[in-house]
């Protein structure tokens, strides 16, 4: 779509914003270099914060001596646990279930260290160069203790990561449907499996970074961190430090990415204003990638055991599942998330009235894990896709034929799945059309009539084809709300803020479409603002794929109290009854007088203060506040569908095409959508066949830089096809939903079933996500596969 | 990115070069910086000398003499990379050197700097290896030498240079008439590392090979020749069959340690595999094009 023009006539109808592929308004600036990242922000008289970190996967702490980096020059504080005890409450932990143990981290580690990487020693000096200099001047001595990385051991406890609570378990969510007994004592076939999801990670292209400021007139503390949710950073510093808010700016200015891993609340984020509070002078610090590998967030890691129960004629009727999630070393910001989200969500699109679940929190000697886009959904997708295809092979069904009896219908909807997910409420989907989503990419991708002759036939000339689909159901849009302010000046100028600050996502342009089609006016008179809580009053973040949803509803609910005041503000200049107006394009019309008309900048200016006075009880100024509530959580859904090539002597796979059929509800702009499809789904590629944080026995994150952290690049992607479909969502009067985590959710269960089926002659199971890479491919051939 | 502090100079001529390198046996030599900068910044390399010689003149050739094509020592891979002289004369060079990393680093990476850094997954020593390169050193008296393939790679990144020397250009044979090019790299994603990677050349005149060039990296501390296979194919017929039949020979220690990425096991499996598909797309090469 190209951008509407302005129409001539009062009376013709103007073209929607919505729905069209308006080209990203911020991308000019981005694209040109004038990005304005945290590592950009270079204020006078900065100095800069290094911190010691463990060496040791799990030791405690026997001495800490910091006299020679003191005495070095141009160091200008040292910090340990015992200087900031007094000051310094431990990070919170947000979706901790009440049962959980309190496993919590601190901002400097308190005599024992659990990770590679924990926090010991934070130092600052007057110039980067100095500051890593003084690192190697902090002496810190440990008395190691044993380690435990697996997860099977941890759960055993042999190895207590906190004694004091007798276990490394520290929640078991548990999720209850239905008779699950019974529906195994009825069942004539048991399918049952373990399998494993290794750790990978969010890996943004722009680390974290801060600067702490303390203004010494007002004592006010402005932190600039790359976040996902400046406000709750602004509530989470208040809290940790007992400073109040009101003391507190957060800035998120541009931010490169964060997938997840700066949906978290960090150390640094408490140490640099620490630091900024003694010394009276901007404090920075840049996480650079090494560092960023075992001080970011981690992700993924889990274990599945799952028993299906099944009848001869495909139904399968109930799932008892256990999972076990590497919950690393203490709880993050949130911790329990992807557990909670895995055991509610693994039945995907199916009906499966029988359900039981239990989840475990396991602590182990490994960086913290949280939130990675999907959270838990991809690893539940993996698990129950890879079981679908495992009883569509064993029944002899087509495997999409299997899919749609046991989907449910757009009939059944809504539909109460009696689970639940932490922070987010009650899974209740809400629309959508699950059996055609999965039939448009299995047409798509060509599982027709020839595949298996076109399958076979390539296996005769030696080269090993497969399909897999994946379809999922995918929690988005929670809550609780989101804010939004819309003001008018008296040039007709539109400003929208927004408490749902993004880094990434195209948040000026799907809001500006909103708002626009709202008020019927141009998208380049809206400026949208957002990421400052000194700018934006209050908001909650972006994650969870809900701004579009949450936060953009609010927009373009405080844009119709615009509207509404608009006409008010005309009727009075009108002289008019409010009934008789109506908007248009722009400004309120007489109605059947399309000459009597006044702008939307003309009645901001009528309604300031320097002008017309306004009737009694009017409100001046062309303004509103919205909060959007959730009122629950919207459901998208979407088929994977990817064909994949196995080379057979190398153990190297391509991926020959990749389908997406995609229903995220209203769709604002399908090129943002799309965007957020392939990089999800590039994501999941990587890994499934290339990424992994892998540790050695004895607690050593093996990967130190991206040379060895493998991630996809341009040229490892395949082509990306994709579809719509729309199903909106009654929960806003808008029917989005959200879009931004499904491709990464449904690539690992799509490629490792293509995979599974490429390599089917072989007789091969696969029972986990990877990395799939050329070496492990291979050990499934066998030598010689003529 | 924070490295440790050295002293920089920017030389001028390899006299003052030399003279630079002189100032502390911790003396490093800076060209396109694409692997000892990201060192510099791990501080793994913590030289306290840095010998920056993009500015001295003349080593950015790429010329051909004698029968060979020299390339400098500031020679951008890129540059190298779009050379006429290079894909015509020594097309293994240019058929490697496109896997070597992204154009970004290629822009600024340099083909002897790559060769020098000698890391055990990097392809370039193993078609330095193959060709039978020739090194052009320069001793830390002035005194230059010629140090061939065969000697100048000593282990992981360890190579023949005298300390305080400089490398001042490699030299590769021009390909004779009839030659074929062919080179296979397995590596984790799209310009990566290799797991492994087989270099091949094979000349051929009237259906008879007459000579057969092939080297494998990633197996072990060094690229390694294989002759045997070389042996196999050299005045025999140049088909498919024969080529397949060298691969077989392909052999050599894999040593686990050197390539956590990828398990020894792995790599041996694949080592013939590499090596047929490196000689078939060098033999593809030979084929009148329809």
């Amino acid at each position: 779509m190209t951008v509407p023009e302005p129409t001539a006539g009062p009376t013709a109808a103007r073209p929607k914003y919505v729905g069209g592929a308006v080209k990203r308004r911020e991308d000019p600036r981005l694209l040109l270099g004038r990005g304005r990242y945290v590592a950009d922000i270079n204020l006078a008289g900065t100095v800069y914060m290094a911190i010691v970190r463990s060496p040791h996967a799990h030791a405690r702490i026997t001495s800490i001596d910091t006299s020679r980096a003191v005495a070095a020059a141009g160091v200008l504080a040292v910090l340990t646990w015992a200087d900031i005890k007094d000051e310094a409450g431990p990070l919170p932990c947000i979706d901790r279930y009440t049962d959980s143990l309190p496993v919590l981290q601190t901002a400097l580690a308190d005599g024992v260290v659990r990770y590679v990487g924990e926090p010991v020693v934070a130092l600052v000096a007057s110039t980067e160069y100095g500051a890593e200099d003084a690192l190697s001047l902090i002496d810190v001595e440990y008395e190691p203790l044993p380690v435990v990385v697996d997860l099977d051991e941890a759960t055993a406890g042999t190895t207590l990561l906190y004694p004091e609570h007798g276990t490394n378990v520290m929640t078991t969510i548990a999720q209850d449907v239905g008779d699950v007994a019974a529906a195994f004592a009825a069942a004539d076939r048991v399918y049952e499996e373990t399998f494993t999801i290794h750790r990978y990670v969010p890996m943004p292209m722009e680390t974290r970074g801060v600067v702490a400021e303390v203004d010494p007139i007002t004592e006010r503390l402005t932190l600039t961190t790359s976040t996902q949710f400046p406000h709750l950073v602004r509530g989470f510093l208040s809290g940790v430090l007992g400073m109040p808010e009101s003391r507190i700016r957060v800035v998120a200015p541009d931010v490169g990415g964060g997938f997840g891993a700066k949906c978290e609340f960090y150390c640094e984020e408490v140490l640099a204003p620490l630091f900024a509070l003694r010394l009276r002078r901007p404090v920075k610090w840049i996480e650079d990638r090494r560092t960023s590998m075992v001080a970011s967030s981690h992700a993924r890691e889990q274990k599945h055991t799952v028993r299906v129960a099944v009848q001869d004629d495909g139904t399968i009727t109930a799932v008892d599942a256990q999972s076990w999630t590497s919950n690393g070393a203490a709880y993050c910001t949130l911790a329990t998330t992807p557990a909670s989200i895995s055991s509610a969500m693994l039945r995907g699109p199916y009906r499966i009235p029988h359900y039981r679940a239990r989840a475990h929190c396991v602590v182990t000697n490994k960086t913290p894990l949280a939130v990675y886009r999907g959270a838990g959904h991809p690893q539940a997708v993996l698990v129950m896709e890879r079981m679908v295809d495992t009883i569509a092979a064993d029944l002899g069904r087509d495997r999409v034929e299997l899919r749609l009896q046991n989907m449910l219908t757009p009939a059944e909807l809504p539909s109460d799945r009696g689970t639940a997910i932490v922070l987010a409420g009650q899974v209740v989907y809400d629309t959508g059309d699950y059996g055609a989503c999965l039939e448009r990419a299995a047409e798509m991708i060509g599982l027709s009539g020839d595949w298996e002759a076109e399958q076979a036939a390539a296996r005769a000339e030696g080269r090993y084809l497969g399909i897999g689909l994946a379809s999922l159901v995918e929690e988005t849009s929670i809550g609780p709300y989101e804010s939004a302010v819309v003001r008018v000046d008296g040039a007709g100028k539109v400003t929208v803020l927004t408490g749902s600050s993004p880094h990434g996502q195209g948040h000026v342009t799907t809001f500006s479409q909103l708002v626009a089609d709202e008020l019927e006016i141009d998208i380049e008179d809206i400026t949208v603002l957002y990421g400052d809580t000194d700018v934006v009053a209050d908001g909650v973040g972006t994650f969870a794929s809900r701004s579009a949803a949450i936060g953009g509803a609010a927009a373009r609910k405080a844009a119709g109290v615009v509207k509404e005041k608009a006409l008010g503000v005309a009727a009075h200049v009108l002289e008019i009854d409010v009934a008789d107006l109506e908007w248009r394009n722009g400004a309120a019309h007489v109605r059947g007088v399309p000459a009597r008309a006044r702008t939307l900048g003309e009645l901001a200016s009528a309604a300031t203060a320097w002008n017309a006075p306004l009737p009694g009880g009017m409100e001046f100024n062309l303004e509103a506040t919205y909060q959007h509530q959730a009122g629950g959580i919207a459901f998208s859904h979407a088929t994977h569908a990817a064909k994949v090539g196995v080379d057979v002597e190398t153990g190297e796979v391509t991926v020959l095409d990749y389908v997406v059929v995609h229903d995220c509800g209203t769709v604002i702009n399908p090129t943002i959508v799309e965007g957020q499809v392939h990089g999800g789904v590039a994501q999941g590629l990587g890994g499934t066949f290339m990424e992994e944080l892998a540790y050695s026995p004895d607690g050593q994150p093996l990967p130190m830089t991206l040379q060895d952290y493998i991630m996809p690049t341009l040229g490892d992607m395949p082509w990306i096809r994709t579809d719509h479909m729309e199903s909106p969502t009654p929960l806003n009067p808008y029917g989005m939903k959200g879009a931004g985590e499904g491709g990464a959710t449904g690539a690992p269960g799509a490629l490792v079933n293509a995979l599974q089926d490429a390599l089917a002659p072989f007789g091969v199971n696969l029972t986990s996500d990877g990395p799939w890479t050329p070496d492990k491919v291979l050990a499934l051939i066998p030598e010689d596969p003529a | 990115m924070k490295p440790a502090a050295f002293e920089y100079r920017r030389p001028t001529t390899i006299a003052a070069a030399l003279d630079d390198l002189a100032l502390d046996a911790g003396a490093r030599v800076l060209a396109g910086g694409q692997s000892l900068v990201p060192l510099l910044n791990l501080r793994l390399a913590t030289p306290s000398v840095l010998v920056d010689i993009n500015r001295v003149a003349g080593l950015d050739e790429i010329a051909e003499r004698d029968g060979r094509v020299h390339i400098g020592a500031t020679a951008r891979q890129a540059v190298v990379l779009s050379s006429d002289l290079v894909r015509t004369r020594v097309p293994l060079v240019a058929a490697a050197l496109a896997r070597v990393a992204h154009p970004q680093v290629r822009a600024r990476g340099t083909v002897v700097g790559n060769l020098c850094h000698h890391d055990p997954a990097s392809e370039m020593p193993a078609v330095a290896l193959a060709l039978d390169a020739e090194f052009a050193v320069v001793a830390p008296d002035g005194s230059p030498s010629s140090v061939p393939a065969a000697d100048f790679f000593l282990d992981s990144f360890a190579v023949a240079v005298p300390a305080g020397g400089l490398v001042t250009g490699v030299s590769f044979p021009v390909a004779p008439p009839g030659t074929g090019a062919g080179f296979y790299e397995i590596a984790r994603k799209a310009k990566d590392f290799a797991l492994i990677a087989a270099a091949a050349q094979l000349t051929v005149a009237a259906g008879t090979v007459t000579e057969a060039r092939v080297a494998v990296t990633g197996l072990g501390h060094r690229p390694l020749r294989m002759t045997a296979a070389e042996q196999s194919l050299t005045g025999g017929p140049s088909t498919a069959e024969a080529v397949r039949d060298a691969a077989r020979l392909a052999r050599g220690e894999v040593l686990a340690a050197v390539n956590t990425r990828s398990p020894a096991a792995y790599r041996s499996r694949v080592l013939p595999v590499v090596v047929c598909r490196a000689l078939t797309s060098a033999l593809a090469q030979l084929e009148p094009t329809p």
